[in-house]
């Protein structure tokens, strides 16, 4: 798979713009989906989100000034578009008499996709329970291993602060596994 | 060696199934959408106005029917001409302590054409029928106004 300048390169040559965007979609569509999936617990709201990051991508990649690297000008679209999409959800819920951390947590539950074992899905249950940009970095640094620096330039926080958000919330997490026993 | 991550333990494998040929699909839907955006807007400049077009029209429409319909409820106005002899008239004729009751009913003859020379009255009997109910100074004057 090419590296991200060289598909930066190729996207800048004439008649090869659609070519150099497929590269991208196929090399990052499976990290971005499972970002995206981790944050969501639903495949048909992946897929959505998923879809949009690309399209949001193809349309700002003559603007793109390459001073971040394309993976994480990328990961910022994908993480955006899944807090928006998290946002107006929470919103909507507040019509309802179940809250959306309820419902992500049912969607863990009664995921038919799940395959996992009891401990797993606990765990799952009590990541669904973080709050949306404490779940997004917990998400990038266990399950993407981004560094803290990288996290920074796509949340546009800094390291400190990330460093408690994370270890915040891995305590929350063990301790909401442990109650659940 | 990640600290952090010592807080949690690791859980093995990803536990989440995707549908098979899932990626593959993705991007013809992505390709798809790309290419939908891509025509609607190399349409031409008709098409994007056609429905603000027709917006227009059916307000024209719809204006033009309430005029219509306001023109059909609204009483008809007097002939401007007449509006002006009526004013005109009671200037003259309408004065302190006159005949208020002649004009109630004469009016609409006063503003009829007024009669030429096959005029089938009488002066003289015109001139009786004004005395009685006009007084000597109003009639003077009208005499005197049309010599």
């Amino acid at each position: 798979m090419p590296e991200d300048k060289e598909i930066m390169e190729l996207y800048k040559v004439e008649g090869k713009k659609e070519y150099a965007f497929n590269l991208l979609m196929r090399k990052y569509e499976e990290r971005l989906y499972w970002h995206i999936r981790n944050m969501t617990f639903d495949h048909d709201d992946s897929d959505d989100i998923l879809q949009n990051t690309f399209i949001k991508a193809w349309g700002a990649m003559d603007s793109f000034r390459e001073e971040s690297g394309l993976y994480t000008w990328i990961y910022r679209i994908a993480t955006n578009e899944t807090l928006t999409f998290l946002k107006r959800k929470r919103l909507l819920s507040v019509f309802s008499l179940t809250s959306y951390s309820e419902v992500l947590e049912n969607k863990v539950i009664s995921d038919s996709n799940f395959d996992g074992d009891e401990l797993q899905r606990r765990f799952y249950r009590a990541v669904a329970k973080l709050p949306d940009k404490q779940r997004s970095v917990f998400i990038m640094k266990y399950f993407d291993g981004l560094k803290y620096e990288e996290i920074s330039e796509i949340a546009g926080v800094t390291v400190g602060a990330l460093k408690a958000s994370y270890h915040h919330a891995c305590a929350k997490i063990k301790k909401n596994i442990d109650m659940s026993d | 060696m990640d600290k952090e991550k010592d807080i949690l333990p690791g859980f093995g494998t990803n536990p989440f199934r995707i549908p098979e040929n899932y990626f593959s699909e993705m991007e013809d839907g992505v390709r798809a959408r790309i290419a939908r955006k891509a025509d609607s807007r190399s349409a031409g400049l008709i098409v994007k106005l056609k429905p603000a077009f027709f917006m227009a029209v059916s307000f024209v429409i719809i204006i033009a029917a309430g005029a219509g319909f306001m023109k059909l409820v609204t009483p008809v106005e007097e002939p401007s001409n007449l509006q002006y002899e009526r004013g005109f008239l009671s200037e003259e004729i309408l004065m302190p302590g006159a005949i208020n009751d002649f004009l109630y009913f004469e009016n609409e003859s006063l503003f009829q054409e007024v009669p030429g020379p096959e005029s089938e009255y009488d002066e003289e009997e015109v001139m009786d029928f004004l005395s009685e109910s006009l007084s000597m100074a109003s009639l003077d004057y009208i005499i005197m106004g049309k010599k």
